[in-house]
């Protein structure tokens, strides 16, 4: 039997998501799911932790209640969340992994992305081949 | 929406130069609408309509499901309103006026909100209500309308006096207001950067009319701005779903709405359409100014 962690209910993610921001661009809703995945990939939020109500969260983030409902409903669609009736949100035992997923999912895009501007800007694949590489180096210690 | 907080059923409000409506709309419980559109689009008519101010000519205003002429009591008791009207006739200082409100609404009234709101604010019993700046009686006329909890709460314009700091205090306890899931707030405001973060629906007002109502990341997410080049015939572009914001010869920008047509249904020159998304601010310039003059 799971043991549901109830006692973070006042957790106030204010501190632990990064700040929604206008400045950073893009929906709003996804920069609260962005940060959700965040604190989850890097353990800030644990397996079935209790998570804030909608409500409580668009308090916290200074965001509609509409932009965290969103939120929700994403993580809850990709399984990084789930609802229990009457108990409230809770982080999802496969959330890291399925984080980790998405995360990987939206590198891949991004690299794809890099490569088109790479092409676009008429390198060949063996100077491609380079640049990345050389971009990997200062990362490379590990 | 059955248990609708506000309910409008075809209002109207006819006068000699302007008439307002018909309008139809539902706050439910929970919510924070937005109400907005250019100076004299009849956001104040409305508002003032829905709390009495001024008559209606046709149609239905139900408040908590009060009809708000019929049981204006019950509709009244339900419903704070702070506007444009900062007089404060003879009122003294501020804690007579507070006194005062408080003891109609002694059942609701929350203190330690009133006493967070007057730190917050920088306002004092003591001070004369008759010395206060715009700034300071808007936020007093604010604090009067909040600290007592009503169901539904109507602001005409309350960012108008507000410095960014005072802003974010009452974006902030706006929030907090309907974070219950039962309270609303319509909130009349010019500071759509603001709105396009904190309210949950939007209401766009113009000449009277109700153009949009919807939430407000459907409604910006739905629109795109787009520049492109056309040859020579444009009367493709003579549709509902798209609005021109300015050409030059054969140049053109303007926005695309995305549930009727894709950049790919433009006539643009070699298909080459550029596009990017629109604030709430920029999706509101255009829907309201472009949208008069089509290509």
């Amino acid at each position: 039997m799971i043991e549901l962690n109830k006692d973070v209910s006042k957790t106030n993610l204010k501190w632990v998501l990064p700040p929604v921001s206008v400045a950073r661009g893009g929906p709003l809703y996804a920069q609260v799911v962005e940060g959700m995945k965040l604190a989850i990939s890097r353990g800030d939020l644990l397996p079935h932790q209790l998570l804030p109500s909608f409500r409580h969260l668009a308090e916290q983030m200074m965001v509609s209640v509409i932009t965290v409902k969103r939120a929700y409903d994403e993580l809850e669609q990709e399984g990084i969340i789930y609802r229990r009736q009457g108990q409230g949100t809770f982080v999802a035992d496969k959330g890291v992994a399925r984080t980790r997923e998405s995360m990987l999912k939206q590198a891949r895009a991004l690299l794809r992305q890099g490569l088109m501007e790479a092409k676009a800007a008429g390198l060949a694949p063996p100077e491609i081949r380079r640049l990345f590489l050389e971009t990997l180096k200062p990362d490379d210690h590990d | 929406m059955t248990n609708a907080i506000l309910k409008l059923k075809e209002l109207v409000c006819r006068y000699p130069n302007f008439t307002l409506g018909p309008v139809s709309f539902e706050i439910p419980p929970g919510v924070i609408t937005g109400l907005v559109g250019p100076n004299g689009a009849g956001k104040s008519t409305l508002m003032e309509a829905i709390f009495g101010v001024v008559g209606k000519t046709d149609g239905e205003i139900l408040v908590g499901g009060f009809d708000h002429l019929h049981d204006e009591l019950e509709a009244k008791r339900l419903m704070g309103y702070a506007g444009p009207d900062l007089r404060f006739l003879s009122w003294g200082k501020i804690e007579r006026v507070m006194r005062f409100v408080r003891g109609l609404h002694e059942e609701t009234w929350d203190e330690a909100l009133a006493i967070r709101l007057m730190t917050e604010w920088e306002l004092k019993p003591s001070m004369k209500i008759g010395a206060l700046s715009f700034g300071q009686k808007t936020k007093l006329s604010l604090l009067l309308a909040l600290a007592w909890r009503p169901r539904l709460l109507v602001l005409d314009e309350p960012t108008t006096g507000l410095d960014p700091q005072s802003r974010q205090v009452l974006f902030q306890e706006l929030l907090g207001i309907v974070a219950d899931g039962e309270r609303s707030v319509l909130i009349s405001s010019h500071e759509l950067a603001g709105l396009e973060r904190f309210a949950d629906r939007i209401a766009v007002l113009k000449e009277g009319q109700l153009l949009v109502e919807g939430e407000t990341a459907d409604l910006v997410s739905h629109f795109r701005r787009v520049t492109f080049r056309v040859e020579g015939d444009t009367a493709g572009l003579r549709s509902p779903w798209f609005w021109l914001e300015n050409r030059d010869e054969d140049r053109l920008r303007g926005m695309i709405d995305l549930r009727h047509g894709g950049e790919e249904n433009l006539p643009a020159l070699g298909g080459q359409v550029e596009s990017q998304p629109v604030t709430l601010e920029e999706w509101f310039l255009l829907l309201t100014t472009a949208g008069g003059e089509r290509a």
